[in-house]
């Protein structure tokens, strides 16, 4: 993770001059390692943690602003007779901040077993 | 992301209808430009939420419930993007008038500058035109103003236009029913207000009741004239909105009541407003009455028929006059008529030439203030070249740096606009104040604030500031600008930098034209000032009695009133001599004639003789302090003396004898009146004002108090005359309350108003010559202190290496000079080559005085020198290791 910039350019507005990383706090964590357990949408992440629809889908954002987390719509034609979802995976740097957070946070683990696996599991 | 254009199309599930509508209705909250895409997300959640609960087996109603809480969540997450995109994807107007003002208070200075710029172009502008639009531009109001004309007597052998017509041409026109539809005379008479506070003279209009139709007059109150009021020979007025006010104190129920004129007692019927200006200088109307127009001339105004096209009507007047002449040979002034349009501009002559001064002037100014707003934009664009290259780079749209740009420049243009219009206001008060009467009397529209000018000159500072920053904007937020090199940018920083110059050669041209035209106005009323007007006004006091002649019917009456009216004056204290005279300067009566010959020799060329004539009393000139150059001045037996005589003008007796002797000499102004004997020369008097060009021939008659008309009284104070004002006013009073008096006042300011019309322009092209130079000022520092900054690095390199203080200085110092030299030497060009367009309001002063452009160089040097010091001192005190490091 590089660590905040501060850029300070004189006549810059502070409104653009935006580049920060999210902080890792506990429900972040919890996101980011459901994601990396392959919990891959919105309903299915909150499913899985137990959080709120109005906490996970900000993290979801903020992470994917940080480029932490990238999305992608399913493709049509995997989704029969319904309409495509939004997936979300990690990336490198995403995953590298996923096991920060279970270092930090190692109960995580517990509360988030991989999708596959149907069970709760170490990472 | 990855958008997938994949459409789900209808909802398969319509039982999730209702969770999905709080979706939709949420998502009027998200960013228009993520609404698509976190619709299509939340739908694609419930719908899949709803499947998998229902294939889990659970109730429909639990599974709705939770469906419903869950669609409900999508609120914080709709409000989190709103308000995490909202400041950079939707920007709101005030947002970016926010971040305007923010920019605008960042640069204190230029914004200020920018800011002043354009309200005293847009102020000085608006003001000038409006006066230019009231006194020449603008058409009468009058309905149809396009076929009306006055018809006017025209002399075509001196070349004279008056006003009046003799009756019989008068009517011959009035039968030309191809040419004019319809002829309304008018006429003018003074008439004695009476009754009131103070009795007032006040000119009256006397018109045909057709005339205030045919002008579309419109009264405040009661009505117009009406042809049973000519019948019957009415006694009735109408009056207009000002003297109501003023004299009968605005009294709301005034129609109906008598007021007194001339000893008449006149019902008043009407009160016009203000705007209803016609015939110009009048302040109350009375009905024209077909005995008034029998006697005496009067002035008309015709409606052109359909047929004639107002262009060719003075073709056509002409081509029947010319038969007319043809056919019955007749002595001037023949059946020769001009018309004057009223459609088109109607100040005189001379009151136009001293507003189409101000006008170039104020053009000049405006051209300036843009000149200076452009080249402050470019140079702040340039400056802010970095800015622009990292807000781009960290994602700023192009369209989004050009909006906020073009935002500045509005805010700016907009708080200079106000303030212009303020400017603009106050300014118009100050000038009319300072018009003479003369233009201000010609108007038949009052003087407003001109919206259309207003708009121009607003549209053309915008514009300015738009051209001037959005050019900069879309050069400098285009993709890839870099970061680095402080002339970065796409347009060669050469051609850049000669934009600025031409823009300060030009300001500098523009002011130095201005300056000359206001040195030479100065310089010229410097002399003016110095004219010897050849008698002691700081001494002397007039006041002319007006005897309402039905108070005074016979001579003998009014000879008395005046003899007694004389020897108070003579009694009062601090009097040393009174004196009396018909029609003495700076208001000298007139004579007309057509040949000026002296007996014994071929008259002069015929032409235009207008001489003034001045009746002088006895002690006329010793009581004036005109020295007799030749012969003597007027003795009592001189009155009504066979031999004419008369004590002329050494300009008259230089005309007619040249250098000889004209004591004992005739004259006469034309063939056919009396030869009149010279007994004296008089030292020169001007007798129209120090500027007496036109009328510097004049002769004196010997006065009576039996003579006709009403003379003035000449006092010769020992002190001060001013302080005789109050005390003759005492007599006058005294003598009768009734008798109005004109023109008291001491002659030095009788002789100053003379000079109003000159000191008028004069004032205004003095501000304007101050503005444009102080613009120009700013242009050039400007310019040089942009240049300074741009080079800071180059001169501390050259300190480091040793380049000494005053190398730098004057190194910056020549470049400003140059592109001043360069400016003042066009502008002195051009000054010179536009020189004739002044010379009508120059007194002794030559459009190519070199003291003046002597004068005007070297105050552009100082300005510029000062201007650019500033910045040279800068730059000569750059530290070199901050240079180095700068930027």
């Amino acid at each position: 993770v590089s660590p905040p910039v501060l850029v300070w350019v004189p006549y810059i507005d502070i409104e653009l001059a935006v580049s920060r990383q999210p902080r890792l706090t506990y429900p972040t964590g919890i996101v980011l390692v459901a994601i990396v357990n392959n919990y891959r949408y919105g309903f299915d992440i909150i499913d899985a943690t137990g959080l709120g629809a109005g906490t996970v889908y900000p993290i979801l954002r903020r992470l994917e602003e940080a480029g932490l987390v990238r999305s992608a719509w399913e493709a049509a034609r995997t989704a029969v007779d319904r309409p495509p979802r939004r997936y979300y995976r990690v990336n490198a740097s995403g995953a590298a901040m996923a096991r920060d957070a279970l270092q930090r946070y190692p109960g995580i683990a517990g509360l988030v077993g991989d999708s596959r696996r149907g069970a709760p599991a170490p990472a | 992301m990855d958008p997938n254009p994949g459409s789900f199309g209808q909802p398969r599930r319509p039982e999730a209808s209702a969770a999905r509508r709080i979706i939709g209705l949420v998502s009027t909250l998200v960013p228009e430009l993520d609404r698509d895409d976190w619709r299509r997300e939340w739908d694609a959640e419930i719908l899949h939420d709803l499947a998998r609960r229902l294939a889990l087996g659970e109730n429909r109603a639990a599974a709705h419930r939770a469906l419903w809480r869950r669609a409900l969540a999508s609120l914080p997450d709709a409000l989190w993007l709103r308000r995490r995109r909202a400041p950079q994807e939707t920007p709101t107007m005030r947002q970016d008038i926010r971040f305007a003002f923010r920019a605008a208070v960042r640069r204190p200075g230029a914004s200020l500058v920018l800011i002043l710029t354009l309200a005293l172009g847009i102020g000085a502008t608006t003001s000038i035109f409006s006066v230019v639009d009231a006194v020449m531009l603008r058409p009468a109001p009058f309905p149809d103003a396009g076929r009306l004309a006055e018809l006017l007597t025209h002399f075509r052998t001196v070349g004279f236009v008056s006003q009046s017509l003799d009756p019989e041409v008068a009517r011959f026109w009035g039968q030309q029913e191809q040419l004019f539809d319809r002829v309304e005379p008018y006429t003018f008479e003074t008439v004695h207000l009476t009754g009131t506070v103070v009795p007032r003279r006040v000119l009256s209009g006397l018109v045909s009741p057709g005339l205030l139709s045919l002008l579309g007059a419109k009264p405040l109150q009661g009505r117009l004239f009406t042809d049973d009021d000519v019948r019957d020979g009415a006694e009735v007025a109408l009056i207009g909105e000002d003297l109501w006010r003023s004299a009968l104190g605005g009294s709301p129920d005034v129609v109906g009541t008598g007021v007194r004129l001339d000893d008449r007692l006149v019902t008043v019927v009407g009160v016009l407003p203000r705007t209803f200006r016609f015939p110009a200088g009048t302040e109350l109307l009375q009905p024209l009455r077909p005995d008034d127009v029998a006697d005496g001339s009067y002035s008309a105004v015709v409606h052109l028929a359909s047929t004639v096209a107002p262009s060719l009507a003075q073709s056509e007047v002409d081509a029947i006059a010319e038969r007319m002449n043809g056919e019955q040979p007749r002595d001037e002034p023949g059946w020769n008529v001009k018309l004057r349009l009223l459609g088109s501009g109607n100040a005189p002559g001379n009151a136009k030439s001293g507003v189409w001064t101000l006008a170039g002037a104020v053009l000049c100014v405006l051209l300036i203030a843009c000149a200076n707003a452009a080249n402050l934009l470019m140079v702040q664009a340039t400056g802010r070249r970095r800015e622009m290259a990292i807000k781009a780079a960290l994602g700023a749209r192009r369209s989004r740096l050009i909006r906020q740009l073009l935002t500045e420049s509005l805010v700016l243009t907009g708080i200079a606009g106000t303030l212009g219009v303020l400017l603009a206001w106050w300014s118009l008060q100050g000038i009319v104040g300072l018009m003479p009467r003369e233009m201000t009397l010609v108007t038949y529209t009052s003087i407003a604030l001109d919206g259309r000018v207003l708009l121009f000159a607003l549209l053309l500072t915008g514009l300015t500031g738009l051209t001037f920053s959005i050019g900069p904007a879309i050069r400098y937020s285009r993709q890839g600008t870099r970061l680095a090199g402080p002339e970065g940018g796409t347009m060669a920083p050469r051609a850049r930098r000669d934009a600025r110059n031409v823009l300060v050669v030009v300001e500098f041209a523009l002011s130095t034209m201005l300056l000359v035209g206001a040195g030479l106005l100065i310089n010229s009323f410097a002399r003016l000032a110095r004219v010897d007007v050849g008698v002691e006004v700081d001494r002397l006091l007039s006041v002319h009695p007006l005897l309402p002649p039905q108070r005074y019917p016979d001579a003998a009456r009014a000879r008395a009133v005046n003899e007694q009216f004389l020897e108070r004056l003579r009694a009062l204290p601090g009097v040393e001599a009174v004196t009396y005279s018909h029609g003495p300067p700076p208001h000298p009566s007139i004579v007309f004639g057509t040949v000026l010959e002296a007996e014994g020799q071929p008259p002069l060329p015929p032409g235009r003789v207008v001489i003034p004539v001045m009746s002088a009393d006895t002690n006329y000139f010793s009581t004036l302090g005109i020295p007799i150059r030749l012969g003597r001045g007027f003795a009592t037996t001189d009155v009504g003396a066979e031999s004419n005589p008369v004590v002329i003008d050494p300009d008259l007796a230089e005309r007619l004898w040249g250098s000889a002797n004209p004591v004992g000499q005739r004259f006469r102004l034309d063939p056919e009146s009396e030869w009149r004997t010279v007994i004296g020369v008089a030292d020169d008097v001007k007798l129209i004002g120090p500027d007496d060009r036109s009328m510097n021939l004049g002769y004196y008659v010997p006065g009576s108090l039996d003579s006709r008309g009403a003379p003035t009284f000449i006092l010769r104070a020992k002190g001060d005359p001013a302080s005789l004002l109050a005390p003759v006013r005492q007599v006058a009073r005294e003598l009768d309350p009734d008798i109005p008096l004109e023109n008291l006042s001491t002659w030095k300011a009788m002789f100053a108003e003379t000079t109003l019309r000159p000191r008028f322009v004069l004032t205004l092209m003095s501000v304007l010559a101050g503005v444009a130079l102080l613009l120009a000022a700013v242009g050039i520092y400007g310019v040089m202190a942009y240049v300074v900054s741009m080079r800071t690095q180059e001169i501390g390199v050259r300190m480091a290496l040793g380049a000494r203080v005053g190398e730098i200085r004057w190194g910056v110092l020549r470049d400003a000079f140059v592109l001043v030299g360069l400016g003042a030497a066009i502008g002195l060009m051009a000054s010179v080559a536009l020189g004739g367009w002044l010379r009508s309001q120059l007194f002794g002063v030559m459009p190519g005085d070199p003291l003046t452009l002597a004068a005007v160089t070297a105050s552009l040097a100082v300005v510029a020198g000062i201007a650019a010091y500033i910045p040279a001192r800068r730059a000569s005190r750059v530290s070199p290791m901050r240079a180095l490091r700068y930027e």
